[in-house]
C-alpha cells in the first residue's frame, strides 16, 4: 500500500470532521450525586451519556455535573469495582442520583479492542481474561508472574527456579513457535516493553553450555531472569491477556504468543490520599530432597571396590578417617538452603486530583532474602502517573517509572566445572563438615563433586559473585484530542508514544584461590556483562464513534491508525581467566574472551477496525486488518496482513431458558496474528572465524540465511458461551478454541557435502486446539457472610500437523538419555522422546515414553469475607505432565539419593536408588522421566480491616492487617523440588528439564496498610 | 479549529514520516553479509584467513579419530563412553561404525572448508584490484587447500567414494564420486594449482600465518603444494591407481620441499604447521598435553617401541611424545581398556599441528622407491629417520630383505615418526594390514573391531534419500 496514499484519506477524514464542528446543538446540564450501597460516596465514577466514549467524572463527594443534548437522554454511570447504572434522564430533569452495587465477580470493566479502543467486557466477542489489582497483590511474590498463576484462564505460568528475584515463564494458550519468539507481547500503558532474557556470564564460571568456559562467556542455563522481574506490581490497576488472534491481531506479527496488556494505578479526582504498606516476611526450604544416611566406610568404599562411592580414589584414606568406626552424616541440603532471614517491602503510593489534574505516584523498595547461603533480591522503583485536561477537548496524560533491580541468585542448575549445589550434593558423600572454618578458611573437600572436579559447595557459595544490577527507565505520553463531539458522532485523535530503556550489568566472579579454579589451569575467573535495551514505539489514531442510540443500532466505532517501533539490543561481555588474586575484573587475566552483539529492529503498521453495538446491545460485531512490514523480514517493504473477525449475541433474561438465567451470550472469533522471524534469519552472511596466527578471518554461516523469510501465522478460531445465573451470582464461561500455525521458522537441513548445514525456511503446520471453562459463583451471600469461588480448567494438545523438514530435536535439552520434546510429523509437540527398552525384542529405542503436558491444570480460589475478615485461597492442580528428572539421576548416579536407604519392593536385597540407575544405566530412561502432577496451595491470606477507631488512632482512614502465605503447601509425588522447573529458563519446548535446581521455598509474609 | 487542523497535520506528518520504508533498511551490524562482503576492501584476505581457520578446524578430530582408530591412543572423557565405544566397539553385532554416531565425522568440516575455498576463489576472480598473475597465484594456493582438503576425506572414505564438487547454490546436490575420479580430480586439481602457482609471480596478494613461514611465495609454496601431490598420488597408489599413480608420486616428490639428508630432528620439523595460541580469538592446540588430559596413548606403543643401541632405552620418540600417568586411567561407563599413558606429541596449547612436514615426505619418499623398486634407496631414508628422530640404531633390513620386511620397517617409523598425526589407520588400510591392528577386548558385547572407512554421516544420506535418491551414494 502506498504510503501517501494512506496519508492523503485520512487527512481528507480528518478535514471533514473538522468541517463540522460548527454543527455543535444546544445543550442542557445534569447534575447529581454517586453513592455506594451503604451511602458512602464513589469518587471517580464515569458518568456518560449512553453509547458514547467520553464522560465525566465524579468529584470526592461523589458529585457529578455533565452537559448532554436537550431531550431526553439516558445516563451510565460506571466505576472500578463496581456494577454498572444506567437510567433515563427526561427532558425536563437536571438531578439525577445513583446508587452502585459492588462487582464482587468482575463483571464490569472493559476490554481493549484496539490500539487506542476498548469495548465493556460483557459486550466482548472475545475471550477476556482479566486480573485486578486487588486479586493480583493479594500475596507478594519473586515476581509478577508468580503473582498471576493460577489466575489467568488459558496460561500455563512456571517459575523457572527458587532463586530470588524472579524468573518465570507465562505460556497462553500453548507454544504457537518452535523456533521463534515464544514470550507474550507485554504491553504496559500502551507501550510494548522488553521482557528479554540476557544471560550474564555465569557460564563463564558454570561451564555449563560448554566445556571451554572461555569461548562461552554467556549462555541459555545462566540462570538467567526475564525482564519483567523489574516490574512493581504495586502500581498495576489491571492486567488484561489478550489470548485469541482475533484478540490480538490489533498487535499483528508480534502477537502469536498472546499479549499481556498491564495498565498502572493513575490518579483519582479529590483530596490526595496516601497509601503506605510495610511487609516483613520470610522464606523457608519447602520440600528436602533428603540424602543418603552413610553408616561405615564399608558402606562408602565397598571392598569389593563394585563402586567408589568416594568418586576420587585418593579421597579413600580420609573417608576411612572420617568412618573410622561409623560415619557421621551432615545435612548439607539444610546447611546450605536453611537460611531464613527476613525479608522486607516498603510501598508508599499518593493518588489525587484537583480540578483538570489526576496523578499517582508511588515508590517501594523490595529486599528478598533468598534461602541460599548469600542470595537475595533488592528492587527499587519509583512511578509517577498523571492526567491533565486541557480546555474542553484535549486529553493529556503521561507517565513515568524508574526502577533498580538487582540480584544475587547464587549458583544453581547445570553446572560442569562442579559447583552448582544440588548437582554437587549429589556426588559428595554427606560425611564431612564443609562449613566455613572460624577463620574464613574452608575445609578442602576430598570427593567429586559430578565429573573429577572436587570444590567446597560452601566455598563457592560464599565466595562466587553472581551479581546482576539493572536500572530501567520507562515513560509514555498520550495526547487525545477531541475534534468533533455532537449529534452521536465523536471523532477522536490521539497520539501515544512511549520508551522503554535499561542496562544491565552483570559480573559473575570465582576468586583463583577456590578449590575447583586450577582445574583449566588458569585459576580464578570473571566474566563481566552489560547489555542496553531500548524500545521505542508510538502511534497515531484516528477514532470516528457513532452512536445513535437507537434501539437497532448502538454504536458503530471506526478506528484507523499507524504505528511504529523499533527496540535495540546490545550486549557486551568479557570474561577472563588465570586472573590476580582479589581482583575481581576481566583486565589483567591470562586469556581473554569478548561478546559483543547488536540488534537493532523497525516495525511500522497501518490498522483499520471496526467495531458495531447493535440490537439494543445485543449484538456485538467486529472486525478488523492491521498491515505490518519489519525490518526483521526477508521483504522489508511488503506490508503481511493480518485480520480478524468476531461476534458476540447476548440474550438477556431469556424467557425460553430457565427463570434463574440472567444472560446468555454466544461468542466467535476468527483472526490471524503473526510471529516475526528472528534477528538476521533473512541474511546470508559470512561469520567472524577469528583468528588464526594473528590473522582475522571471515566464514561463511553454516545456517544459510534466507532472503524470503517472512512472519509466522496463526489463525484460531474461537468459539464460547458465557452464562449467568441467579441475578449473576453463578457465573459460567467455556472457550474452545482451535489455533493453527503456519510458515514455522524451521531450519531445512542442507546435504553437508554442500559446505552449509541448513537453510532457514518458512514451513510446516502445527496446531493447539483446547478447552476453557471457568465458573466463578458466590455460593454464599448472607449477613456480613460472603463465600466467593472461581476455578479456572484448561486443557490442550498441541500437535504438528505438517512438517517438510526432518524430524528434529527442540533445542534446550540433554539428549534421548534424559528425554526431550521432537518436532516429528503428525506427533504431539509435548511428547517426551527418550531411550526406552521398546523396540522389537526389548531393543533401546528412542521413543515416546510420556506426555510433558498436563491433561489439565486447574485452579480453585475461595474468597471467604465476614465482617472485616477475609481470607483468599488459591489452589491450583496440574494433573500429570511429565518432568526428566535429572535431579533425581544427579543424586542415584552419585549415591547421595536419600533412596539408597529404602530397600526395593520387588528385591529387598538392593535399594531403591540402585533399582532405578541400573533400570537407566541399562538404557530405561523412564524411570526418570516422572510425573509432574501436583496440588498446591499457591496463595492464602488472612485479612484485618481494622475499624476506623484503631486506624484514627494512627490518625489514618484506614487500617489493615495481613497475614499471607505463598507455596505453603504442596501435595506431589514428584521425587525433587518442584516439576514446573526447568534447566534453560524460558523455552519454547523442553519446559520440563529439571537439572539441579535453586530449591523451592515457602514464603511468608505479614503486612500492614496504613490509608491517609 | 484551527488547532484540530493544526493537530491533524501534525498526526499525519508523524504518521507518514514514520512509516517511511527506507527506515526499517538497517544492517545487521554483528557481521558482514556476503552482498555487502563483495569486493569490499580486505575481504579476500579475510577470507583467505577463513580458509586456513577452517583447515585448521579439521585436525583435531581427524587426528583423535584417527588415532582411535589406528590404536594410536584413547579419547576418556569422562561420563562419556561414546567416545570409546562408538569409535572401538560400533554398533552392537554389526562391526560398523554407527553413521549418526560419534566416529563418523571428518566430513562436515573438510566441506565447509571446501565450500570457502570454493566462495573465496569466486571473490578472486572478481576482485579488481588483482593483476593475472595475482589472482593465479590465489588460485594456486586455493587448489592447493581443495585438493589436501579432498584428501582428508577420501582418506577416510576410501571405496565409500566421497562428493568433489560445490554448488554454486547450497540446496543443489553434487553427486558422490568413486575412489579412482576423487583421486584423479585430487591429482589434477593439485596439478593445475602447481601450474597457477608457477605462473603466480614472486608474491602472494594476501599474506598468510606464520604456520606457512618458508612456504609463503608463490614459488615457495609450490614446494608445498608438491608435499601433497606428493602424499595424494601415494595414496592413489596403493587405492589402486598403481605403477601410474607411483610415477606421479616420484615426479611431485621430487620437486617437494623433502630434505633426504636431515641432521637434527628440526631438520625433520621443516614443513607446514596449523598454528595455535591461547589469544582472544585463536583457538587452542585442543589434542595438546596441557589443555586436553583425556587424549591417552595406546599401551602398544610402550611395548612395540623398538630399543636404542644400549638395549636398555626406548625409542625417543616414544620418550620424546609420551609420558606415564600417576595412575592408570580407564575408559568411563565400564568399557575397561586402562592405559597409563599419557600423549604429549603436542605440549602446550599454542603448539603447532603440522600440515606436512620433512619428516613424512622422507618416509613418503621410502614408500615411493620401494613401490618403483630401489629398495636401497628406501631404507636409507629408514635410517635418515631412525637414527636422527629416534635415536635408534641403524634398521638391519637390507636391500635383500623382503619387500614386505621393508614395508614394515617404513611404516614402523611412519607410526612413531608421525603419531598423533593422522597416519597410521590409514597407511594401515592402504597396505591391507588393518587386521594387524591390536584389539584391546576380543570377547564379548564389548568386542573391538578395526574400522575400514568412516561412513558417511547419515545426516548427508538422509538429505539425499529425501530430495534425490539417484545421488544418495554407494555409502548411504
Amino acid at each position: 500500500m502506498g504510503t501517501r496514499k494512506l496519508a492523503s484519506a485520512i487527512l481528507a477524514l480528518l478535514l471533514a470532521a473538522v468541517g463540522t464542528v460548527a454543527n455543535a446543538q444546544d445543550t442542557r446540564e445534569i447534575t447529581g450525586r454517586i453513592t455506594q450501597v451503604g451511602g458512602a460516596p464513589l469518587a471517580d465514577a464515569n458518568i456518560s451519556v449512553l453509547g458514547q466514549a467520553l464522560g465525566v467524572r465524579s468529584n470526592e463527594n461523589g458529585e457529578y455535573r455533565i452537559r448532554v443534548p436537550q431531550g431526553e437522554v439516558s445516563l451510565l454511570v460506571r466505576a472500578i469495582g463496581f456494577k454498572r447504572e444506567s437510567a433515563r434522564v427526561p427532558a425536563g430533569q437536571s438531578t439525577s442520583d445513583f446508587i452502585l452495587e459492588k462487582d464482587v465477580l468482575q463483571l464490569e470493566g472493559v476490554t481493549v479492542t484496539g490500539q487506542a479502543t476498548t469495548i465493556d467486557k460483557r459486550n466482548a466477542s472475545t475471550a477476556v481474561t482479566i486480573v485486578n489489582t486487588d486479586e493480583l497483590n493479594r500475596v507478594p511474590a519473586r515476581s509478577i508472574e508468580n503473582q498471576l498463576s493460577g489466575k489467568i484462564l488459558g496460561a500455563r505460568i512456571f517459575e523457572n527456579n527458587g532463586a530470588p528475584g524472579g524468573g518465570a515463564q507465562v505460556q497462553i494458550r500453548g507454544a504457537t513457535s518452535i523456533l521463534g519468539q515464544g514470550d507474550p507481547l507485554y504491553v504496559i500503558d500502551g507501550v510494548a516493553v522488553s521482557n528479554a532474557t540476557i544471560p550474564n556470564g555465569l557460564n563463564s564460571i558454570t561451564a555449563a553450555g560448554g566445556v571451554t568456559g572461555g569461548t562461552q562467556i554467556g549462555g541459555g542455563q545462566d540462570n538467567v531472569v526475564n525482564r519483567l522481574a523489574d516490574l512493581n506490581p504495586a502500581d498495576i490497576e489491571n492486567v488484561e491477556v489478550l489470548k485469541s488472534a482475533a484478540a490480538s491481531a490489533i498487535y499483528g506479527s508480534r502477537a502469536t504468543n498472546g499479549v499481556v496488556v498491564i495498565t498502572t494505578k493513575r490518579g483519582r479526582s479529590g483530596a490526595p490520599s496516601w497509601n503506605i504498606t510495610q511487609r516483613v516476611g520470610t522464606a523457608a526450604l519447602s520440600r528436602k530432597i533428603g540424602f543418603r544416611k552413610w553408616t561405615d566406610i564399608n558402606e562408602l568404599v565397598p571392598a569389593d571396590d563394585s563402586t567408589l562411592w568416594v568418586g576420587n580414589p585418593d579421597a579413600i584414606p580420609v573417608a576411612q578417617a572420617l568412618c573410622a568406626p561409623t560415619c557421621t552424616n551432615y545435612d548439607y541440603e539444610q546447611q546450605l538452603f536453611g537460611r531464613t532471614d527476613p525479608s522486607w517491602e516498603t510501598l508508599l503510593s499518593t493518588r489525587g486530583g484537583a480540578g483538570d489534574t489526576r496523578y499517582f505516584a508511588s515508590v517501594s523498595d523490595k529486599q528478598e532474602a533468598g534461602i541460599m547461603l548469600n542470595t537475595g533480591a533488592r528492587r527499587t522503583a519509583g512511578r509517577f502517573n498523571i492526567d491533565q485536561v486541557v480546555g474542553s477537548r484535549l486529553n493529556l496524560s503521561g507517565g513515568i517509572g524508574v526502577t533498580r533491580n538487582f540480584l544475587q541468585r547464587g549458583i544453581s542448575g547445570n553446572d560442569n566445572a562442579g559447583i552448582s549445589p544440588v548437582y554437587d550434593l549429589g556426588y559428595i558423600p554427606h560425611v564431612i563438615d564443609l562449613r566455613r572454618n572460624a577463620d574464613g578458611t574452608y575445609p578442602v573437600n576430598p570427593f567429586y563433586a559430578g565429573g573429577t572436579s572436587v570444590s567446597n559447595p560452601f566455598a563457592n557459595a560464599y565466595e562466587i559473585v553472581n551479581d546482576e544490577e539493572v536500572w530501567r527507565q520507562t515513560g509514555n505520553i498520550r495526547a487525545a484530542y477531541d475534534i468533533f463531539n455532537a449529534g452521536g458522532h465523536n471523532v477522536n485523535l490521539s497520539y501515544q508514544g512511549g520508551l522503554d530503556r535499561f542496562q544491565q550489568e552483570g559480573l559473575a566472579y570465582a576468586p583463583p584461590d577456590l578449590q575447583f579454579e586450577p582445574n583449566d589451569g588458569l585459576p580464578g575467573t570473571a566474566a563481566v556483562a552489560s547489555s542496553q535495551v531500548l524500545q521505542f514505539n508510538q502511534s497515531v489514531n484516528l477514532i470516528w464513534n457513532w452512536a445513535p442510540a437507537t434501539e437497532w443500532i448502538g454504536s458503530f466505532t471506526t478506528s484507523l491508525g499507524a504505528t511504529t517501533g523499533q527496540n535495540t539490543l546490545r550486549t557486551y561481555r568479557v570474561a577472563s581467566r588465570g586472573l590476580i588474586p582479589t581482583v575481581p575484573i576481566a583486565q589483567g587475566g591470562n586469556v581473554t574472551a569478548v561478546e559483543d552483539n547488536r540488534q537493532n529492529v523497525r516495525d511500522q503498521s497501518y490498522y483499520l477496525n471496526e467495531q458495531a453495538l447493535l440490537l439494543d446491545e445485543a449484538l456485538s460485531l467486529a472486525a478488523g486488518v492491521r498491515l505490518d512490514r519489519s525490518s526483521v523480514n526477508g521483504d522489508r517493504k511488503k506490508f503481511y496482513a493480518f485480520p480478524k473477525y468476531s461476534a458476540s449475541y447476548r440474550f438477556q433474561q431469556p424467557t425460553w431458558a430457565s427463570r434463574y438465567t440472567d444472560e446468555i451470550k454466544l461468542r466467535a472469533a476468527w483472526g490471524q496474528s503473526g510471529n516475526l522471524p528472528n534477528f538476521g534469519d533473512r541474511d546470508v552472511i559470512f561469520n567472524n572465524g577469528g583468528l588464526v596466527g594473528g590473522i582475522n578471518s571471515l566464514i561463511s554461516a553454516n545456517i544459510l540465511g534466507n532472503p524470503d523469510i517472512k512472519p509466522e501465522v496463526m489463525t484460531e478460531i474461537e468459539y464460547g458461551v458465557d452464562l449467568s445465573f441467579l441475578d449473576q451470582r453463578l457465573n459460567f464461561e467455556v472457550t474452545n478454541y482451535n489455533r493453527n500455525i503456519k510458515d514455522l521458522l524451521l531450519n531445512a537441513p542442507l546435504a553437508l557435502s554442500s559446505g552449509l548445514t541448513q537453510r532457514k525456511i518458512n514451513g510446516g503446520e502445527m496446531s493447539v486446539k483446547g478447552w476453557e471453562v471457568g465458573l466463578t459463583a458466590v455460593p454464599i451471600q448472607r449477613g456480613a457472610f460472603t463465600w466467593t469461588s472461581r476455578i479456572n480448567f484448561t486443557s490442550n494438545r498441541q500437535k504438528i500437523e505438517n512438517l517438510p523438514v526432518p524430524d528434529f530435536n527442540v533445542p534446550g535439552s540433554f539428549g534421548a538419555t534424559y528425554g526431550r520434546n521432537r518436532i516429528v510429523d503428525g506427533e504431539r509437540t509435548t511428547w517426551i522422546w527418550a531411550n526406552a527398552p521398546l523396540g522389537v525384542g526389548g531393543a533401546i529405542r528412542d521413543t515416546i515414553v510420556a506426555d510433558a503436558n498436563p491433561n489439565h491444570q486447574t485452579s480453585f480460589s475461595n474468597d471467604f469475607s465476614w465482617r472485616s475478615w477475609t481470607v483468599t485461597t488459591l489452589l491450583d492442580w496440574r494433573d500429570e505432565g511429565f518432568v526428566s528428572s535429572m535431579t533425581n539421576n544427579l543424586w542415584d548416579e552419585g549415591g547421595n539419593s536419600r533412596d539408597y536407604n529404602k530397600p526395593s519392593r520387588s528385591d529387598p536385597a538392593v535399594s531403591v536408588a540402585e533399582q532405578r540407575y541400573s533400570t537407566f544405566a541399562s538404557g530405561d530412561s523412564r524411570v526418570y522421566i516422572q510425573d509432574g502432577s501436583f496440588l498446591k496451595l499457591r496463595e492464602v491470606t488472612l485479612t484485618w480491616q481494622a475499624p476506623a477507631s484503631f486506624a484514627s488512632v494512627l490518625r489514618a482512614n484506614e487500617l489493615r492487617l495481613s497475614l499471607s502465605g505463598r507455596n505453603l503447601w504442596a501435595n506431589m509425588d514428584y521425587w525433587a523440588y518442584d516439576p514446573e522447573f526447568n534447566n534453560f529458563g524460558n523455552t519454547n519446548f523442553n519446559r520440563f528439564i529439571d537439572l539441579a535446581p535453586f530449591p523451592t521455598s515457602r514464603q511468608f509474609f505479614f503486612s500492614v496498610d496504613v490509608g491517609y | 479549529m484551527q488547532k484540530a487542523f493544526i493537530l491533524g497535520v501534525a498526526g499525519a506528518f508523524v504518521l507518514v514520516t514514520a512509516c517511511n520504508a527506507d527506515r526499517l533498511t538497517l544492517p545487521n551490524q554483528n557481521t558482514v553479509t556476503q552482498e555487502e562482503a563483495a569486493g569490499a576492501t580486505g575481504v579476500l584476505q579475510l577470507q583467505v584467513a577463513g580458509v586456513l581457520r577452517r583447515l585448521r578446524g579439521g585436525r583435531q578430530n581427524f587426528i583423535t579419530t584417527t588415532a582411535r582408530f589406528g590404536r594410536e591412543g584413547y579419547v576418556y572423557t569422562p561420563n562419556e563412553g561414546r567416545f570409546t565405544s562408538n569409535f572401538l566397539i560400533g554398533l552392537p553385532g554389526e562391526n560398523r561404525i554407527d553413521p549418526a554416531g560419534f566416529a563418523a565425522g571428518a566430513w562436515t568440516t573438510h566441506y565447509g572448508d571446501l565450500r570457502d575455498i570454493h566462495v573465496t576463489r569466486q571473490s578472486v576472480e572478481a576482485a579488481p584490484l588483482l593483476s593475472p598473475e595475482q589472482k593465479s597465484s590465489v588460485q594456486g594456493m586455493l587448489g592447493t587447500f581443495e585438493g589436501l582438503e579432498l584428501l582428508y576425506l577420501i582418506s577416510t572414505r576410501d571405496t565409500l567414494g566421497i562428493v568433489v564438487e560445490i554448488k554454486d547454490n547450497p540446496q543443489e546436490l553434487a553427486p558422490f564420486v568413486s575412489r579412482d575420479s576423487a583421486y584423479s580430480y585430487i591429482m589434477n586439481t593439485l596439478d593445475a594449482a602447481y601450474a597457477q602457482l608457477q605462473a603466480g609471480g614472486a608474491a602472494f596478494p594476501v599474506t598468510l600465518h606464520e604456520g606457512f613461514a618458508g612456504f609463503d611465495s608463490p614459488p615457495t609454496f609450490a614446494l608445498f603444494n608438491r608435499a601433497i601431490a606428493a602424499r595424494a598420488a601415494a595414496y592413489s597408489a596403493t587405492s589402486g591407481g598403481g605403477a601410474t599413480s607411483w610415477t606421479r608420486a616420484a615426479a611431485a616428490m621430487a620437486v617437494s620441499f623433502i630434505n633426504p639428508a636431515p641432521a637434527t630432528v628440526a631438520d625433520l620439523n621443516v614443513g607446514v604447521y596449523n598454528v595455535h595460541s591461547l589469544a582472544t580469538g585463536d583457538s587452542a592446540n585442543g589434542v595438546d598435553s596441557t589443555g586436553n588430559t583425556d587424549f591417552l596413548g595406546h599401551p602398544s606403543l610402550r611395548t612395540d617401541a623398538q630399543l636404542k643401541a644400549d638395549g636398555v632405552t626406548q625409542d625417543d620418540r616414544f620418550t620424546r611424545k609420551t609420558f606415564t600417568l600417576p595412575t592408570a586411567r580407564n575408559a568411563p561407563q565400564g568399557l575397561g581398556i586402562p592405559t597409563d599413558l599419557g600423549l604429549r606429541v603436542y605440549k602446550t596449547q599454542e603448539d603447532a599441528v603440522p600440515i606436512i612436514r620433512n619428516e613424512e615426505l622422507i618416509l613418503l619418499d621410502a614408500e615411493i622407491r620401494l613401490a618403483t623398486g630401489d629398495k636401497a634407496g628406501a631404507i636409507a631414508n629408514i635410517n635418515a629417520v631412525r637414527t636422527i628422530s629416534g635415536g635408534l640404531p641403524p634398521t638391519t633390513l637390507t636391500a635383500g630383505s623382503p619387500d614386505a620386511d621393508v614395508l614394515l620397517g617404513i611404516l614402523y617409523e611412519k607410526r612413531y615418526s608421525l603419531l598423533a598425526e593422522g597416519h597410521r589407520w590409514i597407511d594401515a588400510r592402504r597396505y591391507g594390514l588393518l587386521n594387524t591392528l591390536p584389539l584391546d577386548i576380543t570377547t564379548g558385547v564389548n568386542a573391538h573391531f578395526v574400522a575400514k572407512v568412516i561412513p558417511i554421516p547419515q545426516a548427508e544420506c538422509l538429505v539425499r534419500a529425501r530430495s534425490d535418491p539417484s545421488l544418495a551414494g554407494p555409502g548411504c
